[in-house]
């Protein structure tokens, strides 16, 4: 455990050594504060926080492929994942290691948001349940996205190639929910309810509208960590692919 | 096969087994492990719902509509309240749909311009709420079933948010049993008109007979169910009858208590008004001869006999007062307040309980004339509860007058009643609901049957008495009579009813209340689940306070100009007029001056109330859209450079 503690730390330091992760950091806290004020958050005058869970989803599958593009491939691509993988350190713990330091930071930047949780107490007075669970399935679905992404960034050599791979299946798992996608689905004669309903429970905008509104339900932690173990178990066996050639 | 084909081969299946897994699970633990972290449980189905969902034999489809893309589109600023409601049903609605282990089928439209769901929409006659460019807002439910069973809730009306689940689980109990019910009526007054058609009484009246017109409420309950005569002195009740209404019920025989008992334990709804004085819905037959005969004339009704064994009783003589609800009485001192003249629903809805979905959402006055107060009896069965549905407000009390007091010929002087009356300090309930498994009010059986099987030396029969109710039951007590009479309901324009106040609807309501099963009527309303924005209320109440002191300071500043205006005219001679006309002029232009500056300032502090709006949302928005950042990259900036400058120093030192 201590290698993967190693490796965890090195990592998190690792964004904190470069501007990237201020750039993102700062880009991310605007961009998602910018979008809930333009979207009727003030106007709506609801004190809760549904504007800006709203956009978490599509704003997580741009952010956490981009976090993540960095992990593997450019380690494969300077050849330090050899170096990495030669040191006592087993792909499994590496794998760990990375992606729970991806998602501290993640953790890091939805602590950031605060000041909107303290806008909307400060504006009303709003249910701390659906703002407690709203958080802990942003958390979640981050660590899902990230891993997702770690993925595609084990796969290959190139950081535009992960990102624009990771972004694109993220996208996928967070829109294959939108009405219009089950709506399309709906339409298809025979297949058309079941793949509906199998598209529609993959999607992350399912699970997380659920846990935003202050439901906590077992399938819905049982979806973003089975998404995340699934996705990591395939980046370690990618990875073991390549550290046996 | 490569090493490369094989990882590639299994990390396919690795990604097909987490996905059909995740599948499987999520279908697999559908109600598994659910917890609502919200503060009034606003996803909890209410156990009332959930036994009513339970019981559903065959599926149900309910059917929800929302045009969800046509408000998107017109913005948010006047529609927030609606989208924010429409979340909250479509949850709540959802929750049905999880909770009915697939009983329950939800579908939801967003009805476009001249889609089929739209036309669904029409059939079904969901409300049109609103038109706007060719596209209707919809905003409803249908709750239907195969036989071809329909429920609607034409409308979703965000003001009616606490009522959402009660209407929603009535519509499911409906669809259920579509036949049209009997409700069977008991009077000692002849309220139903006897059983004959609308033709008939016509006929009868253009052949010179006597017909009676039946009252306005009874006729109104016809539209919604099948309505039959009770005799006053019947010793059974028609089985057919599933809810029985009996409305000032006086000496009753024991036969027929015992016929009301026995249909209450075998499961039928009971409702019950009686009054200790009800002068408008059983007034004293005219004497010219004699004006005080009135004295002798008995209006009181009771059941106590049946409702004590059930743990309450309407006393006697006692009425109920509240000085928050009294109504002003005609008198020839002008208008005056009576204190036992109430509008159960002034003050917003006072004396109406929050937490019964039946007297909810009622538009206009709820009266109630003298009525009688519903208190504990000295027994009260075990397990059996009384819920108040009316009550006064704290200060309401009951009180004793003396009957001459109140049969005076010119009606009762609201200055010498009042003075009878002392405001209490808790609320007194007028009208509510009795539950639990009652016991019969005659434990020993037929009060007449006994006799006759003692006289005739006849075994008592192995008769299908009932002790107790077999399940829990409800009966709706209501201790005034004439709130449902006409007198306080309707005027009748040429034929035509039309209700004046809001007592129709509470007597139809009580029906409709009952006609659900026992569970639909524990069906609690819902927490409130909107969370304004205080702050801003706060500013918009306090600007509104300010305009509103603004606007009676000019309006008193007209008064003012207009009575020094008619005073100067009123002092003018033919001597003095032009000059006083001349002042007046100067005097009118001053005082409008004054009037527009006024109004200037009453523009002024509506624009500040936006300003101060508009500044907090600023305020807000550049705390987190930019301030936060802002502070983030200057932490980055600072920690950068301090790190670059330790590595110089570090570099200075090694060199």
């Amino acid at each position: 455990m201590s290698a993967t503690t190693a490796v965890f730390k090195r990592e998190l330091r690792g964004y904190f050594g470069t501007p990237v992760a201020y750039v993102f950091l700062v880009v991310f806290l605007a961009l998602s504060a910018f979008l809930t004020f333009s979207q009727g958050f003030f106007q709506m005058r609801d004190a809760s926080l549904r504007v800006f869970f709203a956009n978490l989803p599509g704003l997580f599958a741009l952010f956490a492929p981009a976090i993540a593009m960095r992990m593997w491939a450019e380690e494969r691509r300077t050849k330090t994942v050899e170096l990495l993988l030669t040191l006592p350190v087993t792909v499994k713990q590496a794998v760990l290691g990375k992606f729970l330091a991806g998602w501290a930071f993640f953790g890091i930047a939805l602590l950031l948001t605060m000041s909107m949780v303290m806008t909307v107490a400060y504006l009303g007075d709003p249910d701390p349940g659906p703002v407690f669970t709203g958080y802990l399935g942003a958390f979640l679905m981050a660590g899902a996205y990230l891993a997702v992404g770690a993925f595609f960034s084990a796969m290959t050599k190139n950081q535009v190639i992960a990102f624009v791979l990771g972004a694109a299946a993220c996208a996928l798992l967070v829109y294959s929910g939108s009405p219009a996608v089950v709506d399309a689905l709906q339409g298809i004669p025979l297949l058309g309810r079941p793949l509906a309903r199998f598209v529609e429970s993959m999607s992350f905008l399912t699970h997380f509208d659920v846990l935003q509104r202050g439901l906590i339900e077992f399938r819905d932690l049982f979806f973003m960590l089975g998404i995340t173990g699934g996705f990591l178990t395939a980046t370690v066996v990618m990875l073991d692919e390549s550290k046996a050639r | 096969m490569s090493s490369y084909q094989r990882s590639s081969l299994a990390v396919v299946f690795i990604l097909l087994i987490t996905f059909c897994g995740t599948f499987l699970v999520s279908e697999g633990t559908q109600n598994i492990g659910r917890i609502d972290t919200t503060e009034a449980g606003v996803y909890s189905l209410s156990e009332g719902t959930r036994n009513i969902v339970g019981r559903l034999q065959k599926p149900l489809t309910m059917k929800f509509f929302y045009s969800k893309d046509l408000v998107d589109r017109l913005g948010v600023d006047q529609l927030r309240d609606l989208n924010n409601y429409y979340y909250y049903v479509r949850d709540l609605l959802r929750t049905y749909a999880r909770e009915s282990g697939g009983r329950l089928q939800l579908q939801e439209y967003d009805p476009q311009p001249f889609s089929d769901a739209e036309q669904e929409a029409d059939r079904l006659k969901i409300r049109r709420i609103w038109d706007v460019q060719n596209a209707g807002l919809y905003f409803g439910l249908a709750v239907t079933s195969k036989s071809g069973a329909e429920q609607v809730i034409d409308m979703f009306d965000p003001r009616n948010q606490a009522q959402v689940e009660y209407q929603v689980s009535e519509a499911v109990e409906l669809a259920t049993k579509p036949a049209k019910k009997t409700v069977g009526v008991l009077s000692s007054l002849d309220i139903t008109g006897g059983d004959m058609s609308d033709m008939m009484r016509q006929m009868m009246a253009m052949q010179g007979q006597q017909v009676t017109q039946p009252w306005g409420v009874i006729e109104v309950l016809r539209r919604f169910y099948d309505v039959k005569d009770v005799a006053k002195d019947a010793a059974e009740i028609d089985p057919e009858i599933q809810y029985l209404l009996v409305v000032h019920p006086k000496d009753l025989p024991d036969a027929t208590l015992y016929a009301i008992d026995q249909f209450v334990m075998r499961g039928g709804k009971l409702i019950a008004f009686v009054d200790p004085y009800a002068p408008i819905a059983d007034p004293a037959p005219r004497d010219p001869q004699n004006p005080f005969g009135g004295m002798s004339h008995d209006d009181a009704s009771s059941l106590n006999r049946l409702f004590e064994a059930w743990g309450v009783t309407v006393p006697s003589g006692k009425y109920v007062g509240d000085p928050n609800l009294m109504q002003p009485m005609p008198t020839r001192r002008g208008r005056q307040n009576l204190v036992g003249f109430l509008d159960l629903n002034a003050q917003g809805g006072a004396g109406i309980n929050p937490d019964e979905a039946v007297a909810q959402g009622l538009a206009r006055q709820l009266l109630a004339y003298f009525p009688g107060t519903v208190e504990a009896a000295a027994e009260v069965p075990a397990g059996v509860t009384f819920t108040p549905i009316l009550r006064t407000t704290p200060e309401g009390n009951t009180f004793t007058v003396e009957r001459f007091e109140l049969a005076s010929p010119n009606g009762p002087d609201p200055e010498k009643i009042n003075a009878n009356f002392k405001p209490g300090a808790t609320p007194v309930a007028v009208a509510g609901r009795i539950s639990g498994i009652l016991p019969s009010a005659f434990p020993d059986g037929d009060p007449a049957g006994g006799d006759d099987a003692a006289e005739e030396g006849e075994e008592p029969a192995a008769d299908d008495h009932l002790a107790s109710c077999k399940e829990a039951n409800s009966v709706v007590v209501v201790a005034d009579v004439d709130m449902v009479s006409d007198g306080l309901s309707f005027q009748r324009m040429l034929g035509a009813l039309l209700p004046f106040s809001s007592n129709p609807d509470f007597a139809v309501n009580l029906v409709d209340y009952v006609a659900g099963s026992t569970d639909l009527m524990s069906v609690r309303s819902r927490g409130r689940f909107d969370r304004p924005f205080t702050v801003v209320d706060e500013i918009e109440r306090e600007a509104d306070l300010r305009t509103q002191e603004q606007a009676a300071a000019i309006n008193a500043d007209i008064q003012r100009f207009e009575a020094e205006l008619s005073s100067m005219q009123s002092q003018a001679d033919e001597a003095n007029v032009g000059v006083l006309r001349g002042e007046a002029v100067q005097k009118q232009r001053d005082v409008e001056r004054q009037i527009r500056e006024k109004r200037r300032d009453l523009v002024r502090v509506q624009k500040q109330k936006n300003d101060a709006i508009e500044s907090l949302e600023t305020s807000t928005r550049f705390l987190n859209t930019i301030g936060v950042p802002l502070a983030v990259l200057l932490v980055g900036l600072f920690l950068g450079f301090n790190r670059r400058g330790k590595a110089a120093r570090a570099q200075g030192g090694a060199a």
